[in-house]
C-alpha cells in the first residue's frame, strides 16, 4: 500500500502536470539559493508556459568541442506557482546497522538520520553540509534534508578520499513529472538492474524528479581523529603531501584557510600516532577542539569565508562567494591571491576552493579556473552566472533527459540547464 | 519463456544483409577491421554466457576513437543495429549479436595511454584487461581496486558497461566508484568527454548514468582510472561452521563489530568439496559453510582487526578460524574460492552461475528457499556468495544432453531470482541484465518504471541501434511474461507502447 503522505505528493505532482504548474520542490529550504535560476535560456517577457517550452525545446547544433556560454540572462521573477513540501514526507523506514545501509523518507532532516548512525557508531561518509536557513549561515542555525542533501550532491571534507553523495546512493523512489511514483536501485551495495537513475538523481536539483525515499551506504565512524596544523604555503603543502600519498595514509582532511595548513587523520590512535612520527608532526592536544570546530566549520560551510561579516574582497559590486573546483592538488597561485585579495579556504586537498570576492572579477576568475582545468561556480551572489557553461553535445543530453523525466518541464523548473 | 530475440515480443528488426552492409563498412574501415566470413564470425556467436549463441552479419574492429565514430555515424545514419562487445567475458549474454546486425569489438582497442601517479589515474583504452592496469602500475605501488573474478580476461570497456563488481566491492566500491571520466561516442556518432578530474562538476552525474548502461547509450573509446596505493598488509582468515544460518550470522556479528573487510566471502558444502578436490585449498571437507575473511591496510590496523575478529568469530560458534600464515598459504585459500565455477564444473557436465543480491539478514531465507527449490526441481545447487555485500552465485549444476533440462534450470533459476527481488533484493548484482534476465526484469520494475527507462535510452539513442532489446524488456514482453505488476487495473491494453 502506498502512503498517504507520498500519494499526495504524487497526485500535486500529477495535478502540476496536467494543469503545467511550475513546481517549487522545497525541504528545509536550507539550500533554496542553488536552485533559484540558472542557465536558463528563458525571455523576460514570455508567459510561464513559453518559458518552460522554450528552456527545453531549444536544441543546440554547435560541435562538440567548442564550449558556448550558456545563454545565462538576468534573473527572472519566479517562475514558480506552488511549492511542494517534501518535508511532510519524512522519517527513517529502515536501519540495520549490520547491514550498513539506512532508508529514509526524503523530508527527514540529515540531523535525524545522523544521529541515528551516531548511536550505532556509523556515519554519513561523505560528510554532508548542513546549512542555515535563507541567509549567509551563522554558527548554530544548521539543516537541511536529506532529499536536498541528494539533490544538492554536496559532501564534505572528505570526499576525494572516501567518494561523494553519488557514491553512497544505493537506492531511490522518485516522482517523476507526470506524477509517476518509480522505484530504482534498492538497499542492496550491488545491483546492476536497469539504468542507475538513482545516482542520475544526485546533484540534478530536483529537475528530474521528486526524491521520496533514499537508501544510503553507512560506514563505521572512524575510532578516533587527530587535527594537526602548520604553517605552509599550498605549494609546499602539496609537494609533501604528494609524496606521502603514494603510501595508504590515514589522512582524510586537507585544508588550507589562508593563514594555516590543516590536515585531519582517522583512524586507530596507534596508527595514527606512528603516521604523525613518521612525518614529524607535532601533535598539540590542548589544540584539538578548537582544530574539531575549524573542520566542523569547513564540512557546514561556517567558515568566515561563508559569513557575511569579516574581512572581503576589494571590489564596487556586490560580494559573491564562488567554488572553484579544481583537480586535486591544483595550488592557486600567490600572484592571483594577492591580487584578488579576497578570503579563500582550500578544502579537498586543493580539488576545491572557496573565495569571497567582488562579482567584477567574474570574467578574471572564469579565466583562470579554465587555465586549471576547473569549474567556477558562484556559489553565493547572482545567481543569473551561477553554473558554468556545458558543451552543446552535453547541453543537449541534458535537455533530453529533462524532457524524459519532466515532459512538461514542471518540476524546480530553471533549476539547471 | 525464452529470453531468446522474439520479433513478435522485442520489435521489429531491420532486414539487413551482408551484400548490403559489408560494401558501406569497406568505405569507413581498413580490411583488417572488417571479419564476415562464415568461420571467423564463429567465436563471436556468444559472450560468456553460451547457452545463447546467434552469428552476426560482421564484426568490425576499430583501432580508433576515429573509426568509431564512422562506424557509428553508419549505422545511425542507415539504421543498422549494432552490438558492442569487450572481451567477451559477461555472463548475461549482453553482448549476444543479432543476427542483421553490425558487431562492434573493442579488443583493438587496448593501450595504456597515460599514467599520472600524482593524480593516482590512468587513461587506457578499453579493450585493456582489468588485471593489466595493475600490472601496468605495480611498480609505482598503486593499483585499479575494482577485482571480478575474470580479471585476467575481462576488459576495462565491458567492466564499465556492466558496472563490474569483484571480492573487495564493499570496502572499495564498484567500478562507477573507481573512474574518474570517460570519452564516448553517442549513436549519432557524437564525441564527447563526460567526466574530468574534478570532484564536483556541473550537470548530471552523466558518468554515473553510463556505467552498468550494457552498451546502450553510449560507446566507451577511453576511460580514467582512479588508482590506489596497494596496502602495506593484507591478512586472510579461513572460519569454518557446521552450520549455514551460523555462518550467514557471523557475517553480521563482524560488521557490528565496525570493520569493514576487504573482502568477505561464504561458500556452502557442496562449493566447498568441490573446489577443495580441485584446488587442495585446504578446507575442510566435512563443514557446511566456510567464510574466507581478508583483511587490508596499515599492518597495525590488521594486527589489531584480526585479534579483534578472531574472537568475534569464535563467540559466533565457529567449529575453527584459521589464519594464512604466508602469502603462500593466502594465496592458496583464495585459489580455492576463484577456482569455484570451474572446480563446480568438474563434478557436473554444465552448470549454470545465478547472480542474485539480497540484503545480508534474509540469507538464512533465501538458502532454505535455494534447498526447497533444488529437491523441487531435482537439480543440485552449490552456492558461493560474496557475503560482505550481498551478492549471492549459487550454481546449479544440470547436463545439456538431458532434452529439456537447460529450460528447466532457466525456470529455476528464475524462481532464484524471484525470490531474491521478493526478500528486497535484485536479480542481478554485477553479471547485468543482458538478454538472460530481461524476463525477470519484469518482475523487479513496473511498466511505469520500464518506461521511464526506455526514455531514457531514447535521450541518449532516439534511434535505438544501439544494442537494442538488452537490460529492459518491452512492455509487450513483460505482458507476455505475466508478471507485469499492474496498477489499479491501467495497463494499456490492447495497444501496448512497443519500443
Amino acid at each position: 500500500m502506498q502512503d498517504a503522505v507520498l500519494k499526495a505528493l504524487c497526485d500535486q505532482v500529477q495535478h502540476a502536470y496536467e494543469s503545467k504548474t511550475g513546481l517549487n520542490i522545497q525541504g528545509s529550504g536550507s539550500k533554496a539559493f542553488l536552485c533559484q535560476t540558472a542557465g536558463s535560456k528563458v525571455h523576460p517577457e514570455a508567459s510561464p508556459n513559453d518559458k518552460l517550452d522554450t528552456v527545453y525545446n531549444e536544441t543546440v547544433d554547435t560541435p562538440y568541442n567548442e564550449t558556448v556560454d550558456t545563454p545565462y540572462k538576468e534573473t527572472l521573477d519566479t517562475p514558480y506557482k506552488e511549492t511542494l513540501d517534501t518535508t511532510i514526507y519524512q522519517g527513517i523506514v529502515q536501519y540495520e546497522p549490520t547491514e550498513l545501509v539506512i532508508t529514509a523518507k526524503a523530508g527527514t532532516p540529515i540531523s535525524e538520520v545522523e544521529q541515528a548512525l551516531d548511536e550505532q557508531g556509523q556515519m554519513l561518509a561523505f560528510e554532508p553540509p548542513q546549512l542555515g536557513e535563507n541567509e549567509l549561515v551563522t554558527v548554530g542555525s544548521v539543516g537541511g534534508t536529506i532529499g536536498g542533501m541528494v539533490a544538492s550532491g554536496l559532501a564534505g571534507p572528505r570526499r576525494p578520499w572516501s567518494g561523494g553523495v553519488r557514491d553512497y546512493v544505493l537506492g531511490t523512489s522518485i516522482i517523476n513529472g507526470r506524477g509517476e511514483h518509480l522505484r530504482f536501485g534498492g538497499q542492496v551495495m550491488k545491483n546492476v538492474a536497469g539504468y542507475d537513475v538513482s545516482r542520475l538523481m544526485v546533484g540534478s536539483l530536483g529537475s528530474l524528479g521528486v526524491l521520496a525515499d533514499i537508501s544510503l551506504k553507512v560506514l563505521p565512524k572512524p575510532a578516533c581523529q587527530q587535527f594537526y596544523r602548520f604553517e605552509s604555503t599550498l605549494t609546499d603543502l602539496f609537494v609533501m603531501l604528494q609524496q606521502v600519498s603514494i603510501k595508504m595514509t590515514p589522512i582524510t582532511g586537507v585544508s588550507h584557510d589562508g593563514c594555516y595548513a590543516h590536515v585531519r587523520l582517522e583512524g586507530r590512535q596507534k596508527t595514527l600516532a606512528q603516521f604523525a612520527r613518521v612525518q614529524n608532526w607535532i601533535f598539540e592536544e590542548r589544540h584539538q577542539e578548537e582544530l574539531k570546530q575549524y573542520w566542523l566549520q569547513v564540512r557546514h560551510h561556517q567558515h568566515a569565508v561563508f559569513r557575511d561579516e569579516g574581512p572581503r574582497g576589494e571590489g564596487e559590486g556586490d560580494n559573491a562567494i564562488w567554488q572553484l573546483s579544481l583537480p586535486k592538488w591544483s595550488a592557486l597561485s600567490s600572484a592571483k591571491l594577492a591580487s584578488l585579495n579576497s578570503p579563500f579556504l582550500m578544502d579537498w586537498a586543493g580539488a576545491r576552493y572557496w573565495l569571497k570576492a567582488d562579482m567584477s572579477h567574474f570574467e578574471q576568475l572564469k579565466e583562470y579556473v579554465q587555465s586549471l582545468k576547473g569549474h567556477l561556480r558562484v556559489y553565493r551572489g547572482d545567481q543569473a552566472i551561477q553554473y558554468p557553461a556545458l558543451s552543446p553535445a552535453i547541453l543537449k543530453l541534458h535537455q533530453n533527459l529533462k524532457q524524459a523525466y519532466d515532459p512538461a518541464g514542471i518540476l524546480n523548473p530553471l533549476s539547471v540547464y | 519463456m525464452s529470453a531468446e530475440y522474439n520479433e513478435r515480443l522485442d520489435g521489429k528488426l531491420p532486414d539487413w544483409s551482408l551484400d548490403q552492409v559489408l560494401p558501406m563498412l569497406q568505405k569507413i574501415l581498413p580490411a583488417r577491421a572488417i571479419i564476415y566470413a562464415p568461420e571467423a564470425l564463429r567465436p563471436y556467436e556468444c559472450d560468456g554466457l553460451s547457452v545463447y549463441k546467434c552469428v552476426p552479419l560482421v564484426v568490425v574492429l576499430p583501432e580508433s576513437t576515429e573509426q568509431v565514430i564512422a562506424i557509428l555515424k553508419l549505422c545511425d545514419q542507415q539504421e543498422i543495429p549494432i552490438v558492442p562487445r569487450g572481451a567477451g567475458t559477461g555472463l548475461s549474454g549482453g553482448a549476444l549479436p543479432l543476427k542483421s546486425g553490425i558487431l562492434l569489438s573493442l579488443a583493438r582497442m587496448n593501450q595504456i595511454l597515460s599514467i599520472d601517479p600524482h593524480q593516482q589515474q590512468a587513461r587506457v583504452q578499453p579493450g585493456v584487461r582489468n588485471l593489466a592496469i595493475s600490472e601496468a602500475v605495480a611498480d609505482l605501488g598503486l593499483y585499479y581496486a575494482p577485482d571480478p573474478s575474470s580479471q585476467i580476461a575481462c576488459s576495462i570497456g565491458g567492466n564499465v558497461a556492466e558496472n563490474a563488481g569483484g571480492v573487495h566491492c564493499l570496502k572499495y566500491g564498484l567500478t562507477v566508484n573507481n573512474i574518474q571520466s570517460l570519452e564516448c561516442v553517442l549513436a549519432d556518432g557524437t564525441l564527447l568527454e563526460v567526466g574530468d578530474d574534478c570532484l564536483d562538476r556541473p550537470g548530471f552525474d552523466l558518468l554515473a548514468l553510463l556505467h552498468g548502461s550494457e552498451g546502450m547509450l553510449a560507446i566507451v573509446t577511453e576511460i580514467s582510472v582512479k588508482l590506489l596505493p596497494i596496502p602495506d598488509a593484507a591478512k586472510v582468515m579461513l572460519i569454518s561452521f557446521d552450520d549455514v544460518q551460523c555462518a550467514g550470522r557471523a557475517v553480521a556479528d563482524v560488521i557490528a563489530a565496525g570493520v569493514v573487510p576487504a573482502g568477505l566471502e561464504m561458500m556452502d558444502k557442496l562449493a566447498i568439496q568441490a573446489a577443495e578436490d580441485f584446488a587442495k585449498a585446504g578446507y575442510p571437507r566435512d563443514a557446511e559453510a566456510i567464510l574466507l575473511c581478508e583483511l587490508d591496510g596499515n599492518a597495525l590496523d590488521v594486527e589489531v582487526e584480526l585479534a579483534h575478529l578472531k574472537t568475534v568469530f569464535e563467540s559466533s560458534g565457529a567449529l575453527e578460524v584459521r589464519v594464512a600464515e604466508s602469502d603462500e598459504q593466502r594465496a592458496r585459500f583464495w585459489a580455492g574460492r576463484k577456482s569455484a565455477f570451474p572446480a563446480v564444473g568438474r563434478i557436473s557436465p554444465d552448470y549454470y552461475c545465478m547472480d542474485g543480491t539480497i540484503p545480508r539478514k534474509a540469507l538464512p531465507d533465501i538458502l532454505q528457499g535455494i534447498s526447497d527449490l533444488s529437491k523441487r526441481y531435482d537439480l543440485k545447487v552449490a552456492n558461493v556468495f560474496h557475503a560482505g555485500d550481498g551478492n549471492l552465485h549459487p550454481l546449479i549444476l544440470y547436463d545439456a544432453n538431458i532434452p529439456s533440462e537447460l529450460k528447466k534450470v532457466e525456470e529455476m533459476g528464475g524462481e532464484i531470482l524471484q525470490l531474491c527481488v521478493s526478500v528486497g533484493g535484485t536479480i542481478t548484482g554485477e553479471h547485468g541484465v543482458g538478454r538472460e534476465k530481461i524476463n525477470q526484469m519484469c518482475v523487479q520494475f513496473a511498466s511505469a518504471e520500464l518506461q521511464q527507462f526506455h526514455a531514457t535510452k531514447s535521450a541518449f539513442d532516439p534511434k535505438r541501434i544501439l544494442n537494442p532489446n538488452k537490460n529492459i524488456p518491452t512492455l509487450s514482453r513483460c505482458a507476455e511474461f505475466g508478471a507485469m505488476h499492474v496498477h489499479n487495473g491501467e495497463l494499456p491494453f490492447p495497444d501496448l507502447e512497443r519500443f
